[in-house]
């Protein structure tokens, strides 16, 4: 995964939020996005994507246990190098 | 006479135990039992797969009909602490054989603070060592491991799994694989796997399920379909089972279900509850917020009063209820079902989950059930009525518990609403004193009284004048520990007086306000005024009843005895503590470790070497299980005092290498330092390394002009020593005049504190100063008043380890005294016997019955005695042999008999001289 500059700076990028996409097999219910921290439910063919700002690696380990918690097939997960937009970090 | 408290950290939840029983009309799965059959073969079986694949019901099965006894845990979160989980697992362990563990029990709570600092393994010894005399075999499934994610908890584990005993057998069931080392294990053929594709459904097993399980007819063309939509997960097929009952056409339901790409639970949890009544349908939803589920609990949150009948109506119908005890009292649901109820709950009412969880709240809190009002209270998003819950519970916790769990849960409030509560941020202050960080004591100190100062005049929180002087008294004590932390004498001072006049009788912070106060005085050398409040700290302890405060406050007041030369008080009370920290079968909990130090050390001091070795190995082992910093470092020092004693200097120079890495991991209380430079100077000495002793004396920081201190036990004693050594080296240099100049200052200090102990030590060295520079009119009268002051504790080490120079100054004082002062004579005796005790008479041949004798060492005791010719102390070698340190001193004592020894280097010699 590509660290793009502006994060390379940061000591600890794992204490910084980051934005994620993370794909699931089958159609999620939009009820569920609160389940998820608050991310966005999209869904894509089969497919459902899950994407938004998570506070740090604690908390994507978190989801990713709630996801295999109700069953579902994980299929990826991408970091993508989005700009932070200061007092947009986080999803609530 | 005293009544042992066993207290188990928390009251454990019989729940956890219990062995979900096989349901009737549920599928058989015998070719999986056949592969669970296998776990008697070895050590670990793994059941790893996502929720909803039967691992439960397979283990019920299984645990049924295996023919062995199985003990049963359920895990879940708050398991994730080494104490607590330790505490479950023996207790589960205890449902089929009572007898097992108890050690490990007192161990875990007695415990002051907090979950024992030891790793895993220490603590787990004495355990696996009596699993390995149960004579049968036996298996302990662990059901929901995946809720671990505490290291220390995994840790723990991880040594179990590599030590099991013999007759153990490991059955752990898990949504996913655990962190342990499991290609290793599998390399070596250690771990029975049942894995998510064994776990499934086989077309013949859902065809029976749905035959027999869900009462459905289908022809196998659909099952066929539904096989292959659920893959043959099991939930999905039981929630697909229930959606189909009482349905008159099922082929459409199948045929959305499979052509459908939606989330399966969602699919399929929406078909079952449009499948039930209205009623049953509220219920199913309303109380998807609770954890587990008891009939008056659901009445209390849905408002209904048909709780019961709707708990045994689902559990019959097989809607996903799991039974928790045979009474039917507690349920829970099937996780998944829960949280996919749970997820369907805002659709069909929204809002309302925080007024449920309320109801819920307030429904456990008026049950006595904190943890779980407080958790309901944080998910209602109710933090008023979390922080009132929390002061509820905290003033109800055990001392032992409110220091973690309530540190947790207040930091889980905003600050400001802790801030505007005094009872929490004293609860805070406390958690931060005991656990760190300690610069934020102050912080929460000032912000209690702040909210003190600005008190509501309305209830509810308002609080009366008495309920404020306990918090301020409350206040004190932390203040009195935190400058005793910081050897603020006067703050100390005045902070303890000022809580012991406020805080109530029976609080618990009396006792270790008390001892704060004693450890004030004794700082400022009153003597006398610190065993006066060692002893207000002791009552107190006795009034509350916990070992962990009893012992230490006595063994403190029995040290303030022995400083002022009174060793048989101080011997009684150490028998005392030594009594109340022992169950009433005979097995001293850990607790017991400074009492057993302290006796031993006495045992020492009277010259009963023999009968002080015990306690003191003993002792050590069992400071070393509670992670008691001070006390550990203490024991190893008074150990090493005692080998040097029996001749034992490596030995010696080990203990004292331990008692370093103590001191050095920890900060620990002032005097120990002070005992340990004295042991190492000793040992130097005893083998003439001087210049160790002067680079010491360098390195020290003192020097004979120096202030001295109380508070670290007149530590420039030990300076006085090296310059004495030296003196006597060559008795022409000024270091002589110096020394006594010195030794003079700190008798004045000794005396003027009541310090006799001190006292005599000093006289001794005066002794010996005075007679290097052959002034010995005056070497004779320093003798003559230590011998006085010695006389009624008896005391005998004090002087024979001095060596040869004074002896032969008391023969001398035995001369000058003549019939004059009989009771000195008698004493003088004693003490000349002492020196000469130690000689061995020479070994005698050996005879006949001898050889025999050593012949009949076993395979065992020849191993042990290998290890006894290396430095390793009892403990070590028990780890490294796998055994409890109590068999290897059996063996030790075996060995010495059949080779007609006393002591370890004797056994070691005669292995030699036997060229065994």
């Amino acid at each position: 995964m590509e660290i793009s500059p502006q994060f390379a700076r940061h000591a600890f990028p794992s204490d910084r939020p980051m934005f994620y996409e993370i794909r699931i097999e089958g159609i999620l219910n939009q009820k569920w996005s609160s389940w998820f921290e608050g991310l966005s439910l999209r869904i894509e063919g089969n497919d459902t994507l899950l994407s938004g700002w998570l506070s740090d690696q604690s908390a994507l380990y978190g989801l990713l246990t709630r996801i295999s918690d109700l069953g579902l097939q994980l299929i990826s997960v991408e970091r993508m190098p989005m700009e932070p937009v200061p007092g947009r970090e986080t999803n609530e | 006479m005293y009544d042992i408290e066993n207290k188990m950290p928390v009251a454990l939840l019989k729940s956890k135990f219990y062995i979900p029983p096989a349901r009737p009309g549920r599928v058989s799965r015998p070719r999986l039992v056949a592969r669970l059959d296998a776990s008697w073969k070895c050590k670990l079986t793994l059941i790893s797969a996502p929720a909803g694949f039967g691992k439960t019901t397979l283990l019920s099965e299984w645990a049924a009909g295996c023919g062995h006894l199985v003990a049963w845990l359920s895990l879940d979160q708050s398991d994730n602490d080494v104490g607590r989980f330790l505490a479950y697992f023996v207790g589960a362990l205890q449902q089929n054989r009572p007898e097992i563990g108890l050690s490990t029990q007192s161990l875990l709570s007695s415990s002051r603070f907090g979950p024992p600092r030891q790793a895993a393994g220490i603590l787990l010894s004495d355990l696996i060592n009596e699993i390995a005399e149960v004579p049968e075999h036996f298996a302990l499934v662990m059901e929901d491991y995946h809720t671990i994610h505490e290291p220390g908890v995994h840790e723990a584990v991880t040594f179990m799994i590599e030590n099991l005993p013999v007759p153990m057998h490991l059955v752990i069931a898990s949504r996913v694989d655990p962190p342990w080392p499991l290609a290793r294990l599998r390399a070596h053929g250690e771990v029975n796997e049942l894995r998510s594709k064994d776990l499934r459904f086989t077309p013949e097993e859902a065809a029976a399920f749905m035959s027999e399980t869900m009462q459905l007819d289908l022809p196998d063309e659909e099952l066929a379909i539904l096989e292959e939509r659920t893959e043959g997960w099991i939930a999905g097929l039981q929630m697909a089972g229930l959606s189909m009952q009482g349905r008159s056409g099922v082929r459409d339901f199948i045929t959305a279900f499979a052509g459908s790409h939606h989330y399966i639970s969602d699919f399929l949890i929406e078909e079952v509850l449009n499948q039930q009544t209205a009623e049953v349908r509220d219920f199913l939803l309303k109380t998807s917020v609770l954890e587990n589920l008891a009939y008056p609990l659901c009445d209390a949150v849905t408002g209904r009063k048909d709780g019961r009948a709707m708990l045994a109506k689902l559990e019959q119908a097989n809607l996903f209820l799991v039974g928790l005890d045979d009474e039917r009292r507690w349920y829970r649901y099937h996780h998944l079902f829960r949280d996919l109820l749970y997820s369907c709950l805002d659709a069909s009412f929204p809002g309302e989950g925080p007024i449920l969880h309320q109801r819920a709240s307030q429904w456990y809190a008026a049950s006595g059930m904190y943890e779980d009002a407080i958790a309901h209270a944080f998910s209602a998003n109710d933090l008023g009525l979390a922080a009132m819950l929390i002061e509820q519970a905290a003033e109800r916790l055990d001392i032992e518990n409110k220091r973690v769990a309530i540190t947790r849960w207040i930091d889980a409030l905003p600050e400001d609403l802790v801030k505007a509560r005094p009872w929490l941020c004293v609860y805070r202050a406390w958690g931060c004193h005991w656990m760190g960080p300690r610069e934020e004591v102050n912080k929460w100190l000032e912000a209690a009284e702040q909210s003190l100062k600005v008190m509501p005049a309305q209830p509810p929180m308002h609080l009366n004048g008495d309920e404020i002087r306990h918090i301020q008294g409350n206040i004190a004590a932390i203040r009195s520990h935190h400058a005793l932390v910081h050897e603020d004498i006067p703050g100390v001072l005045e902070n303890s007086q000022l809580a012991l006049e406020v805080l109530p009788e029976g609080d618990y912070m009396r006792c270790e306000t008390a001892v704060a106060l004693g450890g004030a005085y004794w700082g400022l050398g009153d003597v006398a005024a610190a065993e006066h409040a060692f002893s207000l700290a002791r009552v107190d302890a006795l009034k509350c009843g916990h070992a962990s405060m009893v012992v230490p406050s006595s063994c403190y007041v029995g040290m303030m005895q022995v400083k002022q030369g009174r060793l048989n008080e101080a011997m009684a009370i150490f028998q005392d503590a030594l009594r109340y920290a022992t169950a009433p079968g005979g097995k001293e909990t850990a607790v017991a470790g400074f009492a057993n130090i302290k006796i031993g050390d006495v045992l020492r001091e009277w010259n009963n070497l023999e009968a002080a070795r015990p306690h003191l190995e003993r002792g050590v082992e069992q400071c070393a299980q509670l992670g008691q910093a001070d006390v550990l470092a203490d024991g190893y020092v008074a150990l090493a005092r005692l080998q040097i004693a029996v001749g034992e200097p490596e030995n010696a120079r080990q203990a004292l290498l331990k008692a370093m890495q103590v001191t050095g991991q920890t900060k620990v209380d002032p005097f120990v330092q002070c005992w340990l430079d004295d042991c190492r100077l000793r040992l130097w000495l005893s083998t003439g390394d001087l210049n160790a002793t002067i680079q010491w004396a360098k390195s020290s920081g003192l020097s004979p002009d120096g202030e001295l201190s109380y508070h670290y036990d007149l530590h420039h004693i030990n300076l006085a020593r090296v310059m004495v050594a030296r003196a006597r080296q060559s008795p022409g240099l000024p270091d002589l005049g110096e020394a006594l100049k010195l030794l003079e200052r700190i008798l004045m200090a000794a005396e003027k504190g009541g310090w006799i102990q001190e006292e005599i030590k000093v006289l001794v060295l005066q002794t010996l100063a005075y007679h290097a520079s052959g002034q010995d009119s005056e070497a004779l009268a320093r003798l003559e008043r230590a011998l006085t002051l010695a006389e009624p504790g008896g005391f005998v080490r004090i002087f024979v380890d001095e060596g040869e120079e004074l002896c032969a100054v008391l023969v001398d004082l035995r001369t000058k005294l003549g019939k004059s002062r009989p009771a000195l004579a008698a004493y003088i005796k004693r003490l000349l016997e002492g020196f000469h005790g130690n000689e061995k008479p020479g070994a005698p041949p050996l005879s006949e019955a001898q050889l025999a004798a050593e012949e009949a060492l076993t395979k065992r005791e020849l191993e042990v005695l290998r290890l006894l010719a290396t430095s390793l102390s009892t403990t070590e070698m028990a780890q490294k042999l796998f055994v409890a340190p109590s068999t290897v001193r059996t063996h030790i004592k075996n060995i010495y008999s059949k080779l007609s020894v006393n002591r370890r280097m004797e056994a070691v010699q005669r292995a030699k001289e036997l060229g065994l």
